[in-house]
């Protein structure tokens, strides 16, 4: 079963003593939607009367304009809402070192922040049912799903993007994946948040300078011999900046997070979490 | 099967077995990963990564190595040789082909052979002499000769067009280079012996002629002595002047003298002459011939070559009167190495060596080495009597090599033809240059030794060429796909 990384729970009491917003009674956090807190999502909680307390800029100046009298609006807060974690499950992440424990390890601190998370694995497109987490304790669960997924199949990012839009209206997404696929574009995050979470593997970590390899695609099957000689690196090397640049073309709205072997991921979840809060 | 491909495919059977034993290493030492390949082949890859399909640069060591192999095998076996081009029958065309009767001259004999049936399909080459370089050459029959379809106008065709003067039979070496496998020779009498081709001979035919065998200076006149055979007898001397024209030479300008097999001809100016010769049948030539220029004037830098040029001076003095300012011999103590006009020789305290006797006419004399002289004399050279030979010796060389130089730079603008030898077509300073035959064109060529053509090795350079075209190949290919040197930049993090 996938262990959620030593420095998370620090990290999370950490992140819990800075947010204010986690020291909110947690009856505010329920999912009463009287209990709700407003925020600057799109779901409206209420319209009511203009108070000086309020700022000018949330008055609503048509119905000024009708009634004379002046209203503002109030949205529920969006940081309550549940997050979708889209897990590639393809071939290629077979052999993706600290892949599960990352997830597993996120998921840990989300629903240790009292965010829910719904779980989907995809391949060529999404598979199985998706897996719904409310509360700390369901954290387990989640390492016992990730523990049994099984990984196979051709990578399709964009078809179960497109799925997981149909099937939730779910805003905050977190992909995982190698991002392998050629000319794969970040999708348009929306109204919501996008993070990208890309497990890389150098091709320098698994070919030594100099040498002849046999490259079988762990997807397709098919086998390459390839001398890794300085135009492979060269061309490598281009591509990869290539992807990294078409990975981080998704606007604001979406982040890019990029994991290498061996590489520390208490970084990555600050960044995460900072970004999620902010 | 062409030949030398066996032994070639031999040698690259051989050559190429480490090749292969390197394939198989590298096929042995091939990991194995899993990798998604569109992380290897991306659409965005640019072509010039591609330059060269990835199969041939995970082979071009091997392939380069693969090429090598084949070129040294090919080196060594000699494949391919040089195409087999036949028989080649080369006409001699020196000025004793023209001997005796015409019909019956060994040229009509060479050009009769050539046309027979025993050599239909040969390629017919001259043996001659371009008179515009004033060289022996070699070359194909001239085109007016072709068209000739029988021995007699075949040899009036040859006369006319072809300067009969003296040949170089090393020429024919040509030939076997060039691939004829099968060279035959059509000459009158070869004298040593034919190794490497077929000398067909069809007799000397000796004749009247007259010939000078030797040329000097002395006494104040330029003195030849001449052989005569056939019973030629000199019947007058001409001075060949600019343009050709042959002026007559006043009686006190010449002498003549009666010698046992010939005469001594004296003329009180060097230069161009052309002497006339007849025999009681009526058979006349004109002979022309370079008078013996004086010895040059000599002058001296140093005390040790001011000794020298006295002694010299006293020499020329005594055996060759005061000489004309043909041209400046220097001896000069010092540097000064292998100058053609002058000799320098120096002081040295060690004399381990000696003088070469070819020299000093075979007398031996002390000395010692300056890399920066032509003579390196100590207390003991100094002091032997032989020595002096060396600076006559030198002396006798630069007038040797001043002739020469100046008979070359006449003859450089052409040749005529001149009674039996050659005159130059341009008078550079009012200065003819004439040629006469050499002495072998007259008297039967003397047998002994072999005169032998060689086949030669085959050409190294091409393939010395083509390996070092594709060890280039393969340091620039090696300085293309090399590993990079140092750790790779894994880019930025996030």
């Amino acid at each position: 079963m996938p262990q959620v990384d030593p420095e998370c729970p620090a990290i999370l009491a950490a992140f819990r003593r800075r947010n204010i917003k986690s020291l909110l009674p947690s009856s505010l956090a329920a999912r009463d939607p009287m209990y709700r807190r407003a925020g600057s999502s799109f779901d409206l909680k209420c319209i009511r009367e203009y108070q000086p307390f309020d700022d000018p800029r949330a008055i609503d100046w048509k119905l000024l304009g009708r009634t004379d009298r002046a209203y503002v609006k109030e949205f529920y807060d969006e940081a309550n809402e549940g997050i979708a974690f889209l897990v590639d499950a393809s071939g290629s992440m077979a052999g993706a070192e600290g892949y599960r424990e990352f997830i597993s390890s996120l998921g840990f601190l989300l629903l240790g922040l009292g965010l829910s998370v719904s779980v989907w694995a995809y391949a060529d497109g999404l598979a199985g049912p998706r897996l719904s987490l409310r509360n700390r304790g369901a954290h387990r669960r989640l390492s016992e799903a990730l523990d049994g997924m099984e990984t196979g199949g051709r990578t399709d990012t964009a078809r179960a993007w497109r799925q997981l839009r149909a099937a939730s209206p779910l805003r905050r997404v977190f992909v995982f994946s190698d991002f392998h696929e050629a000319g794969f574009r970040p999708p348009p995050p929306g109204a919501g948040r996008v993070f990208l979470v890309r497990f890389r593997l150098p091709f320098s970590r698994l070919a030594q300078a100099g040498t002849e390899l046999e490259v079988t695609d762990p997807e397709t099957g098919s086998v390459i011999t390839l001398p890794w000689d300085r135009v492979e690196e060269r061309a490598w090397d281009e591509a990869e900046a290539m992807r990294e640049a078409g990975l981080r073309s998704g606007g604001p709205r979406s982040s890019y997070i990029r994991l290498d072997p061996g590489e520390s991921r208490a970084p990555a979840y600050w960044e995460i979490l900072e970004r999620l809060h902010a | 099967m062409p030949e030398g491909l066996l032994p070639a495919l031999g040698w690259a059977a051989g050559l190429l077995s480490p090749v292969l034993v390197l394939l198989f290493v590298a096929l042995r030492l091939r990991r194995k990963a899993r990798y998604p390949h569109e992380l290897l082949a991306p659409g965005g890859r640019t072509v010039r990564a591609d330059f060269l399909p990835r199969t041939f640069r995970l082979y071009y060591d091997a392939v380069i190595d693969g090429l090598c192999a084949l070129a040294i095998a090919a080196a060594i076996a000699g494949f391919p040789g040089p195409r087999d081009r036949g028989t080649a029958l080369v006409l001699d065309c020196s000025r004793s082909m023209l001997a005796g009767v015409a019909g019956n001259r060994p040229l009509d004999e060479a050009v009769r052979l050539a046309l027979s049936e025993e050599y239909t399909g040969a390629e017919l080459f001259v043996l001659g002499f371009d008179p515009e370089r004033a060289r022996p050459s070699l070359g194909r029959l001239p085109a007016s000769a072709r068209l000739a379809s029988t021995p007699d106008a075949l040899a009036a065709a040859l006369e006319a067009s072809v300067t009969f003067f003296s040949v170089d039979y090393g020429l024919m070496g040509r030939l076997v280079r060039r691939g004829y496998t099968d060279i035959v020779l059509l000459t009158d009498e070869l004298g040593p012996a034919a190794s490497g081709f077929t000398a067909r001979e069809s007799g000397f035919r000796e004749g009247a002629a007259v010939h000078a065998a030797t040329r000097s200076w002395s006494g104040g006149r330029s003195v030849s002595r001449w052989v005569v055979s056939g019973g030629a007898a000199p019947t007058g001397l001409r001075r060949v002047e600019a343009g050709g024209a042959l002026a007559p030479v006043a009686a006190a300008e010449w002498g003549i003298e009666a010698l046992p097999g010939g005469f001594r001809l004296s003329v009180a100016s060097p230069g161009a002459y052309a002497l006339a010769w007849e025999t009681p049948g009526g058979q006349a030539g004109l002979v022309p011939f370079m008078a013996a220029p004086p010895p040059p004037v000599l002058s001296a830098r140093g005390p040790v070559s001011e000794t020298a040029k006295a002694a010299l001076d006293a020499w020329t003095d005594a055996v060759h009167g005061r000489s004309r300012d043909e041209y400046a011999f220097t001896l000069r103590d010092g540097g000064g190495r292998a100058r053609p006009d002058s000799v320098s020789v120096a002081d040295t305290d060690a004399e381990p060596l000696i003088l070469s006797p070819a020299s000093v006419l075979g007398a031996v004399v002390a000395a010692g080495y300056d890399p920066d002289a032509d003579l390196a004399l100590g207390r003991a050279g100094m002091s032997s009597g032989e020595a002096s030979l060396a600076w006559l010796s030198a002396v006798s060389a630069g007038a040797r090599a001043a002739e020469a130089a100046r008979l070359a730079a006449g003859a450089s603008g052409g040749l005529v033809p001149l009674g039996e030898g050659l005159r130059s077509r341009e008078s550079p300073g009012g200065r003819v240059t004439v040629l006469s035959p050499p002495s072998s064109e007259y008297w039967r060529p003397s047998p002994g030794g072999t005169l032998a053509l060689e086949r030669p090795e085959p050409p190294r350079i091409p393939a010395a060429l083509v390996l070092a075209a594709l060890y280039a190949l393969k340091l620039a290919l090696h300085r293309k796909f090399r590993p990079a040197r140092g750790a790779r930049s894994a880019g930025p993090s996030t």
